[in-house]
């Protein structure tokens, strides 16, 4: 902003959000900052992590506090607000314990990468990104995902974590940005039933150029569920499998609904598919999640009907002819 | 309290049922090589060179692709198909009229 009151290294920059006609003021450098000691104000990082809005009109970002008070240093003065635009509330501080980790494992500095990916979901879910620092911590498990609702982030996978579906030995490395050859989006999926799906990079035994990447769907009940891995037999249909290429997964990982997008809020996605034979086609996976007052329901009538005819079962997996 | 033994029996297996349920995936076949193209020529099928798909929160999906055969040739293979599975519509293909353009105004490819 600039005007009368405007000190370009003090005051400068500001966030606002709201509707058409009824924009308000977020936060702004200098201003004392939510959450913070007394003394503490916004720094100059401002709009650090691009914010991110929903239809229930709140709002998540990034930001810094100013170093050199009230306690703030460099090791502490990043964080990540969400919640309704006039009342921010702080979620994430760096140095502070990440949720889901060994005791002493804390964020990290922005410079390692903190909040890396900030999505706000129209049920006031978050997911953010954030780099981990600690005594257990090396450059193999310093990246983590972390998402729930605002007001308590869970660690949902971390880079160091086994890659379930796949055989032992086998872990997360990172997540990949976007679809494989260049034509999606650069984030990862996150839907209101606070699923995120996102392709990761793998290692480990066994595991090469060929077939380390896979899809998954990251569902806070059912946690982490391999959808498609590079080198894997894939059904087609009718029993008829195709090995999935190198590059063949293509996810369109726009960040919600409010872009093109490869998962729903229903928990269904959308995969493109390429296959080693040069063929290839478009396939959607859904993972069943009942509500819990139905689980019983539910498990009665799994128990006394067997799969129709039209279905097919093997290993867990079902596939709609 | 006294439920017959059968009952438990079935009680626990539909929760181990359930438990194996939770998260199983459920595949559906969209679009694939060889497979007809849905609004056109007998004997047009998807090729390859399937697009980024996305999906909505009723299921529909959307993508672009190239088709061969029935006809199709390099400036009318491309093709633009949204729907849900099972009922997919042709929106849009290379070298049929643009809408709103001036006469002889044909697609020509459809980006993902």
């Amino acid at each position: 902003v600039n005007g009368p009151d405007v000190v370009l290294s003090v005051n400068r920059y500001a966030i606002f959000a709201g509707g058409v006609g009824s924009m308000q003021l977020v936060a702004r450098t200098g201003q004392p900052a939510a959450g913070a000691p007394a003394g503490g104000n916004y720094g100059q990082a401002v709009g650090l992590i691009t914010p991110s809005i929903n239809d229930s009109g709140q709002l998540a970002f990034g930001m810094s506090w100013t170093t050199g008070l009230a306690g703030v240093d460099s090791t502490n003065d990043t964080v990540l607000y969400a919640g309704p635009i006039g009342s921010p509330q702080l979620i994430a501080r760096e140095g502070d314990p990440a949720p889901g980790t060994a005791p002493g494992t804390n964020y990290s500095t922005p410079a390692a990468g903190f909040g890396k990916i900030l999505a706000l979901n129209d049920s006031g879910g978050i997911y953010f990104e954030a780099d981990v620092t600690g005594p257990s911590v090396t450059s193999a498990n310093n990246t983590a995902y972390f998402a729930g609702p605002w007001a308590a982030p869970k660690l949902i996978a971390r880079e160091g974590d086994a890659a379930p579906g796949i055989p032992a030995g086998v872990t997360f490395v990172s997540r990949l940005n976007g679809g494989i050859d260049g034509s999606g989006a650069i984030f990862a999926s996150f839907n209101d039933a606070g699923q995120v799906a996102m392709l990761m990079q793998l290692a480990g035994p066994g595991v090469t150029a060929a077939n380390d990447v896979a899809l998954y769907l990251f569902d806070p009940v059912a946690g982490p569920v391999k959808i498609v891995r590079e080198g894997e037999p894939f059904d087609i249909g009718g029993g008829v499998f195709r090995t999935v290429a190198d590059f063949g997964i293509v996810f369109n990982a726009g960040y919600n609904d409010d872009f093109t997008n490869g998962l729903n809020n229903n928990g269904q996605l959308v995969v493109g598919l390429r296959f080693t034979d040069n063929t290839g086609g478009i396939f959607t996976a859904t993972i069943g999640v009942p509500e819990p007052t139905t689980l019983l329901l539910l498990a009665l009538g799994a128990s006394l009907l067997f799969c129709p005819s039209r279905c097919i079962v093997t290993s867990g997996f079902r596939r709609v002819e | 309290v006294n439920a017959p033994r059968s009952c438990i029996a079935l009680f626990a297996a539909a929760l181990i049922v359930s438990h194996h349920a939770y998260g199983a995936v459920i595949y559906q076949t969209v679009a694939r090589t060889g497979q007809q193209a849905p609004g056109t020529a007998v004997n047009t099928v998807y090729a390859n060179n399937f697009s980024t798909p996305s999906i909505n929160n009723v299921g529909q999906v959307i993508f672009s692709t190239q088709v061969s055969g029935g006809g199709a040739t390099f400036n009318t293979s491309n093709v633009l198909y949204a729907g849900a599975p099972g009922s997919l519509s042709l929106v849009a293909r290379a070298g049929n009229p643009a809408p709103g353009l001036p006469a002889g105004t044909t697609y020509s490819l459809f980006h993902s």
